[in-house]
């Protein structure tokens, strides 16, 4: 058997990067989509919680009432959108989403206060988005316990210890910049498997397959031929990618670009692998899209720890979870952007991901057959 | 007799319980033209496909250029062009970019891959149109422009598979000389038509019939084959009643519409004369003219179709 021609290799790579240019549907794909992924989940995609819409019912009307509201509204977690008069109208503004929450002052607040006695401030808070339920009653609890410690009156028993937490890593808790890294996992994967499939496919829907297998073109040849022009697409998604994260998220890598861009090449290489094994099972563009959605996109968004935390599924899914790139790739590319971390820590991820990568082209290559059959 | 350059024996295709090519054997000597015959669905392109491989076949074997088609698959496609009736050009890169395309898949460089191109545009007609794309071409040029790139790496053997459908008869006329041209450079070319006046211009045709080869050799001779008997054109009113009225007579062995006039088989002229002056009067058809002629190929075919037809049944 020939050893694999350059030249053929070559020749397969140029007319792939002269299809990508002239085809206005793939350079939407290649270039648009990736950035209007990005500003979508970037822009939509939000766990934090802050101006939630609070109702005030403040029966106590007192200076020690207002101080206390003051100190909800200047947090900035909490925007009041209305002082009640009464408690029909605290339950009007939960039930129209008026508000999501709302504080109850009772009228004995300030007496009791000043006498030293206990007393108690009601917090109604809308449970129906359970996520945005838990953080607004931390706050409001968080701020309540400020307020008790200001006065440096024990209204509550005082707490022996005292508890000082600090986020590490991301100390702005900011969910962008957990969710760029994952983005860029996601968008890696599309454009490896759905252009390598979608070109490979049009080459069998157009009928230049057939002129493609007369020829002595070997396999091995063909597929990477087919692979090498995307995966420097893909590096310039990235490159573009990370810097609009920078531009518009103010997101910063703090690892090494070196470290990103190798994890970036093991990562892709397996998701074109996927591409051009998806494109031996797929006859058209419709099916190959479908195919390459289900095998790539899902598993990348909802396996990967991107969205959904791997800790949180049940153990049949996070078995699975093991058997896809995702969720190494997005353990390394948040280790690199968030940790400072390198190949020293994230070995394991690298050898996974190569042995994924090496798995599906040798794969792919295998079924890519030199016949019709 | 030369060197035979495409030999095959007993070479069969099953897809599934479909027989598409039932134990063909074929013999096409070196830098002639073959002509591969037959109706749509007979089984030509999955023959060519098996020479070519990209078809494994289910069994028998055959032989491109003195490479088994399966266990040599590598070197039987480096020695031979394929041009099918799509054209299968990229239609998005321009006539240049194409043939610089296949002149990198089949490792055509330097000096060679320049007057290769060139001669490729010469041929096709295309100098001054290098930076078209592909997609602009009107069939004739683009046809010529896929035999371009099917023989820029000067292939000794050249399959051509329906390389005229689509295309305008002065395209084809053109076409035609041109693949006289390459065989009396020496190259061999299996060629498969539906078109009978096309089929006149092989030096050797195959009949293929529901996946079987039922007749072969050069036009003269399939043609002589039936001359043996008489053939017997008719022109008439109601061409269908005097079809149906003849049909059936014994003294008749074949009947068949061509164009405006019916063409009868008979192996005895006389009677044949007065059996269809008979039986189109019984059926009140006015007879006009009965003249004998010298068969064409589309008649031999038609017999031959009929006669093996017949044998099965």
């Amino acid at each position: 058997m020939r050893r694999p021609s350059l030249r053929i290799i070559r020749a397969i790579m140029r007319r792939e990067f002269i299809d990508v240019r002239r085809d206005r549907r793939s350079l939407l794909l290649t270039f648009l989509w990736p950035l209007s992924m990005l500003v979508m989940y970037g822009y939509g995609i939000r766990y934090d919680v802050d101006h939630v819409p609070l109702t005030i019912l403040d029966r106590s009307e007192t200076p020690e009432s207002r101080s206390l509201v003051q100190q909800m509204t200047r947090s900035g977690y909490f925007d009041v959108v209305r002082f009640a008069r009464d408690e029909r109208e605290v339950e009007r503004d939960l039930t129209t989403d008026a508000a999501r929450a709302a504080a109850v002052i009772p009228r004995d607040f300030a007496d009791r206060l000043r006498a030293g006695d206990p007393t108690a401030v009601q917090v109604l808070i809308d449970g129906s988005d359970s996520n945005t339920a838990t953080i607004a009653q931390g706050y409001a609890l968080a701020i309540v316990n400020r307020y008790v410690a200001a006065r440096g009156e024990g209204a509550t028993p005082a707490a022996p210890i005292e508890l000082r937490s600090r986020i590490w890593y991301n100390p702005e808790l900011k969910s962008v910049n957990f969710i760029v890294p994952g983005v860029i996992a996601v968008i890696m994967m599309i454009v490896g498997a759905m252009l390598t499939a979608l070109s490979i496919v049009k080459e069998k829907e157009r009928g230049t397959i057939e002129q493609i297998l007369v020829s002595p073109i070997r396999p091995v040849e063909m597929v990477l031929g087919k692979i090498v022009p995307y995966v420097a697409i893909a590096l310039l998604d990235l490159g573009l990618v990370v810097t609009a994260g920078y531009v518009l998220f103010a997101v910063p890598i703090r690892g090494s670009l070196l470290d990103l861009a190798l994890f970036s090449v093991l990562y892709l290489v397996g998701s074109l692998g996927v591409g051009v094994l998806v494109s031996t099972i797929a006859d058209n563009m419709q099916t190959a899209m479908l195919t390459a959605i289900f095998l790539s996109l899902l598993p990348a968004v909802l396996l990967s720890g991107f969205v959904f935390p791997i800790e949180n599924m049940p153990v049949a899914i996070r078995a699975i979870t093991y058997f896809f790139p995702g969720r190494y790739f997005v353990t390394a590319i948040r280790g690199i952007y968030l940790k400072r971390v390198g190949l020293g820590v994230l070995w394991p991820e690298a050898v996974f991901l190569s042995l994924f990568a090496i798995g599906v082209v040798g794969l792919a290559v295998s079924r890519f057959r030199d016949t019709l059959d | 007799m030369s060197r035979a350059v495409v030999e095959a024996e007993g070479l069969t295709r099953v897809f599934d319980d479909f027989v598409a090519v039932d134990h063909v054997d074929l013999h096409v000597p070196a830098g002639t033209v073959f002509g591969f015959l037959g109706p749509n669905g007979a089984g030509k392109s999955t023959t060519i496909k098996m020479l070519c491989g990209i078809l494994r076949p289910s069994s028998g074997r055959a032989t491109v250029g003195g490479f088994d088609i399966v266990r040599e698959t590598e070197r039987v496609k480096a020695s031979l062009g394929y041009m099918s009736q799509r054209f299968s050009l990229y239609e998005d890169l321009t006539v240049e970019e194409n043939l610089r395309f296949f002149a990198g898949v089949y490792d055509v460089r330097g000096a060679r891959r320049a007057a290769r191109i060139g001669w490729a545009l010469e041929m096709a007609g295309l100098r001054g149109r290098e930076q078209a794309r592909a997609s602009e071409l009107a069939g004739g040029w683009r046809q010529r422009l896929a035999l371009g790139c099917a023989i820029l790496h000067e292939p000794p053997i050249l399959f051509l598979d329906e390389p005229t459908s689509g295309v305008d008869p002065a395209s084809r006329r053109n076409f035609w000389e041109m693949i006289g041209d390459l065989a009396r450079q020496g190259v061999t070319v299996f060629v498969t038509t539906h078109f009978m006046d096309e089929a006149e211009h092989c030096d050797t045709l195959a009949l293929i019939h529901g996946g079987k080869v039922v007749a072969s050799g050069s036009p003269s001779t399939l043609k002589h084959r039936h001359v043996a008997r008489a053939l017997l054109e008719v022109e008439c009113s109601d061409l269908m009643r005097a079809y149906a009225a003849l049909k059936p007579d014994p003294a008749i062995a074949s009947v068949a519409l061509f164009g405006s006039t019916l063409h009868v088989v008979a192996d005895d002229e006389a009677a044949a004369r007065a059996t269809i002056a008979a039986r189109l009067g019984a059926c009140g058809l006015a007879l006009r003219r009965v003249e004998r002629i010298e068969p064409s190929l589309e008649d031999a075919f038609v017999a031959i179709i009929e006669a093996s037809a017949g044998g099965e049944g």
